[in-house]
């Protein structure tokens, strides 16, 4: 396991480059870097969620996100804000996961939940995104912030053979 | 910053949209493909997004409403040569099918006036 830790401020202005550096960790395991696309999107619509819905406009606030790589398997990723929580902020509630989509209501994602965004709704289209594309999504709110959990299992052809031998050597040292 | 180039055909706008389309930029790509469906005359405008590295759900709602605008003032908004990673976006979000599209210069060149 690798774990890695980013944080910046959540404005619309600085959350692309910081979802670009966090891709640009993920990609380095990868086999192909265009195989970074659908993990970078995830990120990129879980933090412009934090962007758009977590903090009052014009007192923006901190954005972490915690990426765990398993290499071989998948990564996860934790994306934290200390802002308004579920009621305002569209988390998933817990339990909620893909890749089906069948996921029913979602907080503030739209009357018609994250399955029933209509073709002409111009919002609510990122959490039916996410829920597609991973594994499991699920919402935590607490004292220690709201936190999105997103699980992506990765196929085995998909890693990168280098860095696969950088972690079994990191293993038999330990 | 949104940075749309126009080649202008007419009743047919040809805009290139280079970069991104995401939140950072979303309202203003919005604005600016409203105020082309406002110009007199245009039937069409064909946004070729061949150049845009990455697209995400903000993006995608802008699209959607500069499209629904359009459709309301009997007019088109067409999607020039999206990317592997666009088409991939559109697809997951369940749009397949919301915007025309042209693949390729062929595509374009059909639709432009002689």
């Amino acid at each position: 396991m690798h774990n890695y830790e980013f944080s910046t401020t959540a404005l619309r202005e600085t959350y692309r480059p910081f979802v670009r550096g966090i891709a640009a960790t993920m990609a380095a395991y990868l086999a192909v870097p265009t195989l970074v696309h659908p993990l970078e999107l995830v990120t990129a619509e879980a933090c412009a969620n934090v962007v758009r819905h977590a903090y009052p406009e014009g007192q923006p606030g901190p954005v972490r996100v915690r990426l765990t790589v398993n290499p071989r398997v998948g990564m996860e990723l934790a994306v934290t804000d200390w802002g308004r929580g579920c009621a305002v902020c569209p988390l998933p509630p817990p339990g909620v996961s893909g890749p089906s989509g069948q996921t029913g209501q979602a907080g503030q994602a739209g009357q018609a939940g994250v399955t029933g965004v209509a073709p002409e709704a111009t919002s609510g289209r990122g959490l039916r995104i996410i829920a597609c594309l991973c594994d499991s999504v699920t919402g935590e709110t607490g004292p220690d912030g709201n936190t999105l959990h997103l699980q992506l299992a990765i196929p085995e052809e998909q890693w990168r053979t280098s860095s696969l031998t950088i972690t079994e050597t990191s293993l038999s040292r330990r | 910053m949104a940075h749309l180039e126009l080649d202008d055909h007419g009743n047919i706008l040809v805009a290139t949209l280079t970069g991104e389309l995401t939140l950072a930029n979303a309202t203003e790509v919005r604005n600016e493909l409203e105020r082309l469906f406002a110009r007199k005359g245009v039937s069409d405008v064909v946004l070729d997004l061949g150049a845009v590295s990455f697209l995400d759900s903000s993006g995608l709602g802008t699209l959607v409403a500069a499209s629904t605008k359009a459709r309301s003032m009997g007019r088109r908004l067409l999607l020039y040569r999206p990317t592997a990673e666009a088409v991939h976006t559109m697809e997951t979000a369940q749009l397949t099918g919301f915007f025309p599209i042209l693949g390729d210069e062929e595509d374009l060149l059909a639709l432009l006036p002689d």
